[in-house]
């Protein structure tokens, strides 16, 4: 008897553990929500309706906060009456700060009166290669001393007529309250924000999470897959938006030092960080700053802020320093590993 | 000593048995077998609720939404989108798409291709 007893314990363990297999732990459950003038698939891992529809309410809440353009907005507020309280404008500039900082300037979030000159901003007028007098001019206004924070650290204030865009940081913030907004309640997480993504967490197989890397060139190809947990990866690139004249393209990232398209051979830089506003930002610096340079600065903030980059050069060779990093080799790049 | 006595089992007991063995088998198969390499769908989502799904061979569909109109093509290798009447024609020049996971995006009609696989995907997200 007791023979039997044990396999009929066995098999009915055999039960519960199939029909366990897809658990709450492991059930996903995904929203779109279209904010932030992009498509963004939220996917979460042990989560319920309710941690997705706070997601999507704190997406629409920062779209209406950050937007530029929009009237009432906390920035259109700041760009025209030169303060706003806001505590996630004042979140945003002290990123930016630091950023700005760490970089030299090749990221600054009061370069936007240079891009609406060069006709890349929000309605902005065509677009065409600028007067050299009027990038001059609008330079004046562009660097991190125009803006300033309150001693009660909610105050924004800006030097009019500068003007200030988070729109290359949003994205990597909207990410980070998303984090914090899951943090208690969800096990894994997979935010796609229009091609910039955070993993949270690991798989509920407790594996790490696969994220395909485009090919900038082609979007069927990939230029390999990244094995990774707990992290944002981010991308910007001169293919996103330019425009030609006389022959000569240009693209959308202005250098905020000289006023004019970076030209240092950089086709994309995908930034691997676990910090999302650091991602967003670093990736449009690496396009700014050039292979060379995002080396000196990977290895300067390894203490304080460790990333990753997989860069895109003009002559075909990608360069990447993330071990979980597997190219997929189809195009016609040449691959080196930075160590 | 015993405070029952001994019980012989019998051909229920066995029954018993096959029966739990069978739907443990079964359970255990539905999960831990599930087919990882299906064959690939396209997905058409408008402000993000499903409104087709289609297999990746010869079609044409006409979708619209939010005042614009998408025509695609599928083959039984790709999608893509044939014709927009939005302004930004982002979706058009995003041009073809067939691996699992990629999609094309329409934001003007808030609407979204997909190709998805009815097996495990071979990535968790598509970055750039």
């Amino acid at each position: 008897m007791k023979k039997y007893a044990f396999v009929l314990i066995s098999a009915l363990c055999l039960l519960l553990a199939g029909c366990g297999a897809r658990s709450d732990a492991s059930a996903a459950r995904s929203r779109t929500v279209f904010a932030m003038d992009t498509v963004m698939n939220l996917t979460v891992y042990g989560g319920n309706e309710d941690t997705l529809r706070v997601a999507e309410e704190e997406l629409h809440r920062l779209d209406d906060a950050l937007a530029r353009t929009r009237e009432g907005s906390d920035v259109y507020t700041l760009n025209h009456s030169g303060s706003v309280r806001s505590i996630d404008a004042a979140r945003l500039f002290a990123r930016a700060d630091e950023i700005a900082a760490a970089t030299d300037g090749a990221f600054d979030v009061t370069i936007a009166p240079v891009l609406a000159l060069w006709g890349f901003g929000e309605n902005a007028d065509g677009q065409h290669v600028p007067d050299a007098g009027a990038i001059a001019e609008a330079l004046r206004y562009v660097g991190r001393e125009h803006v300033s924070r309150g001693s009660d650290g909610v105050e924004v204030r800006l030097d009019l007529p500068a003007q200030v865009d988070f729109g290359g940081i949003a994205k990597g913030y909207a990410a980070m309250q998303l984090s914090n907004i899951f943090s208690s309640t969800i096990t894994g997480a997979v935010l796609d924000l229009g091609g910039d993504v955070c993993v949270i967490g690991k798989k509920p197989d407790g594996a790490d999470w696969r994220i395909a890397v485009k090919d900038p060139a082609d979007g069927e190809r990939f230029l390999g897959v990244l094995e990774a947990s707990d992290i944002c990866v981010m991308t910007s690139g001169v293919y996103e938006r330019y425009f030609e004249e006389n022959g000569v393209r240009y693209h959308h990232i202005i250098d905020p030092r000289t006023g004019w398209p970076a030209d240092n051979g950089i086709v994309s830089a995908t930034v691997i960080c676990r910090d999302g506003i650091w991602a967003d930002a670093l990736a449009t610096a690496l396009c700014v700053l050039g292979a060379e340079s995002a080396e000196t600065l990977r290895q300067s903030l390894a203490e304080t802020m460790p990333f990753d980059y997989i860069l895109v050069t003009d002559g075909n060779a990608v360069r990447y320093t993330c071990a979980g990093f597997t190219p997929e080799k189809t195009g016609p790049y040449s691959y080196e590993q930075v160590s | 000593m015993n405070r029952f006595p001994e019980q012989k089992p019998n051909r229920y007991d066995a029954l018993v048995i096959l029966v739990v063995l069978a739907l443990a088998l079964l359970c255990a198969a539905r999960f831990w077998l599930a087919p990882t390499d299906g064959a690939a769908e396209v997905v058409v989502r408008a402000d993000g609720a499903e409104i087709d799904r289609l297999p990746l061979a010869d079609a044409e569909r006409t979708y619209q939404n939010n005042g614009y109109t998408l025509r695609i093509a599928v083959t039984a290798e790709s999608v893509r989108v044939t014709q927009a009447d939005c302004p930004t024609q982002d979706c058009v020049h995003t041009g073809r798409i067939s691996r699992q996971g990629q999609s094309i995006v329409c934001l003007p009609a808030r609407i979204v291709i997909t190709v998805e696989g009815t097996g495990a995907a071979p990535y968790d997200a598509i970055a750039g």
